[in-house]
């Protein structure tokens, strides 16, 4: 039960982040300023939504617990509210083997189309160029001149191909996130089943050292 | 003048405070003392904030020396500083000045030169400026000034830069522009003015700021901005004629953050060189043209000048001392002539048609709410703080006379009441619980409004299309998320003090028995205050130097918000992400900090409620045990008796004052 609710939160949340990432990735976004941007800021939201979310299901195992002890004396209540159960998980899951890590713990870009493109078409225009020279410039200022024009088409070239190649490139960068969303979510699904399963250790052995007899337990 | 009435109730509140410390003594009334105390303190050093903007000429110096109730400030020279000045009250005048080279400069008035003011002659002497340097954005230079660490290079794309900020015509003065630069060094530079005045107003507390000169496009300041977020009132001083502004619309619309539009108030002048129905035809154009930027209640009308004669005269000056100065006697002889035909007194007359009086009970009105409300809580502490003392008395009175007529169902009835005490400690642990569960997680309303912040301001700080306008959303996603932080513990007292008091008033009813109270109040702003430090925003970023043919980036770093030099799209787009950094560092924290503050609340309320019940059960074993004469215990009940009549006028005045105040 608890299992399942949790699994809806997280799949509401990272919907929720891939709806908020949009107002970044709005069309036209500037190639390179938001690629630098969201390269660390999505792992960081996803670090962040961990954290709410395992206050989420703190909250779930908590009245699970004080159901499972309704009928217990006060003694034993009070025991339990001084036990600080949320405290206890929260140190437990900041403990460095148990502390959530993603891999990997920035969003990995495909190659920059436009960089591909630019250098191609700025590679053929410079081999043709360098070609002329070669053929019909014999005398050395005139090779020196046709060279550097040679230089400045190529760069010319690069530049145009480069503009060019953006929304490839802006295409390419969405596809990268999704894939990145998707892994963390696995990730992040299977570290709150572990914290899950810290609780309820340590719950049971709370009822063992006080005495309690949980109902489920009982044969 | 402003914050008369909010003066005579601050007094009474501390008069009030002080006599409650007394009475109260040592007792546990539920009352955190010290804090309480605290609270009182700070209401005596508080300060009470009136910002002045508006454009260079505007009138604004004359109008602040109207409010003053004195010609405290140079209004006859253009105010050339890029400083602020802020004016207080003091027996006698003084300077204070800091430069931009981090010198400082303090001037006394010489008593032994009655003629002459050194202080107000200094001030006049650092706000003057050459003729010559009339038509250049001196403040704006001054500002570049500040901010460089070599000298300025006084190039055309620094010439196109001022014109862009100042919408100043600049070709063909860079000669002059480069002559002021050579003599402004940052030693002669203010940017900080105290100017303490012996004035006549009774709210000491009561603080004018005049800000530099907004621009034509209503640009400011960092130093103004940051000024202006801290006002508890900005007024805003354009001259009823011409009444269109463009800056105060641009100033309003896109400068200044959301808060401060909060405590704004436009202020037309002049209005004494116009008839009655021309003003009010005015004012109605202006209600009209800004009914999408201000409210209309908000838009005064005053007359600066007007108020200034009606000081003159209060003082003793005789019209045809007043009629020495060239501005007054143009306005004066209208106004003598209005006076002699309604057989009135000129004083009363110019002060009418001033309409300051108006104009100080609207801005009463509007910003004393805030302060007032802060009586208001520590009112409602020391009346909270008298009745729990009352109910104390009463059941000790009541104890004492089931202990004279049978000790022993006097001693049933002490361990009784342990004994529930002890369930009531439960009921605490587990109301605490529900409130942590209330406020963490994604179903929290708490993180929804977090989530709310997170979807609006990131939108509007990336499609700003202006440095100003991207550091007005930061500032407004900032303040909206303090407002939040604020809102949070205020709710969790509100949320504690009505559960405890549900589930107290039922415990109660069924047990009957009274019991402990803590100060949640207290508890809110020691969890807040350990869980919070403030520190100022910086932000690192790179300038490519062209020399290096943009190849070598330099390391600057920046007080977030504070950039006016590089503006083009590139940048633009830089700070925007540099904004967006900062605000989701902000808001991302806000759930660890929010933790942080419900653990330690939490865990200091179950602390001091232990604390309280512990010490109640303790008093109770103690008066069990207490061997008392019969004579001993009539003694005691008359006492308390005594105790319990003498708090109750003081009881009564704080009704009564909360009252007034409300």
């Amino acid at each position: 039960m608890i299992h399942e609710k949790i699994k809806k939160d997280i799949n509401e949340e990272f919907a929720n982040l891939k709806g908020a990432l949009q107002t970044h990735l709005k069309p036209g976004f500037d190639v390179s300023q938001t690629k630098h941007f969201l390269q660390t800021h999505i792992p960081k939201e996803i670090v962040y939504k961990s954290g709410i979310l395992l206050d989420t299901i703190l909250n779930y195992l908590m009245e699970d617990a004080r159901g499972k002890i309704i009928n217990a004396d006060a003694k034993l209540q009070n025991a339990f509210f001084d036990a600080d159960f949320r405290k206890r998980v929260h140190e437990w899951a900041n403990q460095l083997e148990n502390k959530l890590s993603l891999e990997p713990n920035i969003v990995k870009y495909t190659a920059d189309a436009r960089l591909k493109q630019g250098l191609i078409v700025s590679g053929i225009t410079f081999a043709v160029g360098t070609g002329i020279t070669v053929a019909i410039a014999p005398r050395v200022v005139r090779t020196i001149v046709a060279g550097i024009v040679t230089i400045l088409l190529s760069a010319l070239a690069f530049k145009i191909a480069y503009d060019k190649a953006a929304p490839k490139a802006r295409e390419i960068i969405k596809m990268d996130i999704d894939q990145y969303l998707k892994a963390s979510q696995e990730q992040v699904l299977e570290w709150l089943k572990n914290i899950e399963s810290a609780f309820e250790n340590d719950f049971r052995n709370f009822c063992v050292k006080n005495g309690f007899v949980l109902e489920e337990y009982t044969e | 003048m402003i914050g008369k009435e909010y003066k005579a109730h601050k007094d009474n509140v501390i008069d009030l405070f002080g006599r409650y410390n007394i009475k109260r003594g040592d007792f546990n009334d539920g009352i955190d003392i010290k804090f309480l105390e605290g609270r009182v303190e700070s209401l005596k050093k508080g300060k009470f904030t009136l910002a002045v903007a508006g454009e260079v000429k505007a009138g604004k110096s004359t109008f602040i020396n109207a409010l003053l109730g004195a010609e405290a400030l140079p209004s006859d020279v253009l105010q050339a500083s890029s400083a602020i000045v802020e004016i207080f009250k003091s027996d006698k005048s003084l300077l204070k000045v800091k430069f931009a080279d981090g010198t400082e400069e303090i001037v006394y008035d010489n008593l032994e030169t009655p003629d002459t003011d050194e202080s107000r002659e200094r001030l006049h002497e650092i706000c003057k400026i050459h003729d010559k340097y009339r038509r250049i954005p001196t403040t704006l230079i001054d500002d570049c000034i500040i901010k460089s660490n070599s000298p300025l290079d006084i190039d055309d794309a620094f010439i196109k830069q001022l014109e862009r900020r100042s919408r100043l015509q600049l070709q063909g003065k860079q000669s002059v522009i480069e002559q002021y630069i050579m003599e402004r060094t940052k030693d002669k530079i203010p940017v900080e003015i105290e100017f303490g005045y012996p004035l006549k107003w009774e709210f000491d507390e009561l603080r004018i700021i005049d800000t530099p000169g907004v621009n034509a496009i209503g640009g400011i300041q960092d130093t103004s901005f940051h000024f202006f977020e801290e006002a508890n009132a900005i007024l805003f001083v354009h001259p009823i004629k011409p009444i269109e502004s463009e800056s105060f619309k641009k100033f309003v619309d896109s400068v200044i953050s959301n808060r401060s539009k909060e405590t704004l108030f436009l202020v037309l002048t002049h209005a004494g060189l116009y008839s009655n129905d021309e003003v009010d035809r005015l004012h109605a154009e202006a209600e009209q043209l800004y009914k999408n930027v201000i409210p209309a209640n908000r838009i005064l009308v005053v007359d600066s000048l007007l108020k200034l004669i009606h000081c003159d005269l209060e003082n003793g000056l005789t019209v045809q001392e007043i009629r020495k100065s060239e501005t007054k006697k143009k306005i004066l002889s209208s106004y003598k002539e209005q006076a002699d035909d309604e057989g009135k007194e000129l004083k009363d007359v110019v002060l009418e048609s001033s309409r300051f009086e108006r104009m100080f009970a609207t801005i009463d009105e509007f910003s004393m709410k805030a302060p007032n409300l802060q009586l208001q809580e520590i009112l409602e502490q020391i009346k909270a703080g008298y009745e729990e003392q009352e109910i104390q008395y009463t059941n000790k009175a009541e104890r004492l006379e089931k202990k004279k007529r049978n000790p022993q169902v006097f001693e049933e009835e002490i361990s009784r009441i342990v004994g529930d005490l002890d369930e009531y400690r439960l009921l605490t642990k587990k109301t605490a619980e529900d409130l942590k569960s209330i406020y963490s997680g994604r179903h929290s309303s708490w993180q929804k409004d977090i989530d709310e912040l997170k979807v609006k301001y990131p939108e509007l700080i990336t499609e700003s299309d202006s440095i100003e306008s991207a550091r007005k959303h930061t500032f407004d996603a900032v303040n909206a998320v303090q407002e939040r932080v604020n809102g949070f513990s205020r709710e969790l007292t509100q949320r504690l003090g009505d559960a405890l008091e549900e589930t107290g008033k039922a415990f109660k009813e069924e047990h009957q028995i009274s019991i402990p109270k803590v100060d949640l109040r207290a508890l809110e702003d020691r969890a807040k205050k350990d869980a919070y430090t403030e520190k100022a925003q910086y932000e690192t970023y790179y300038k490519r130097l062209w020399y290096t043919l943009w190849i070598v980036r330099q390391k600057h770093t920046r007080y977030l918000g504070t950039i006016i030099v590089f503006d083009d799209k590139k940048f633009l787009g830089e700070f925007k992400n540099g904004c967006n950094e900062e605000f989701y560092k902000i808001v991302n924290d806000l759930p660890n900090k929010s933790k942080e503050v419900l653990d330690l609340y939490l865990d200091l309320f179950s602390k001091e409620m232990d604390s309280a019940i512990s010490d109640r059960q303790k008093d109770l074993e103690k008066e069990k045990k207490e061997k008392q004469s019969n004579e001993e215990m009539i003694t005691e009940i008359k006492e308390l008796g005594r105790k319990r009549n003498d708090i109750r006028p003081e009881k009564l005045r704080c009704v009564e004052v909360l009252e007034d105040i409300k």
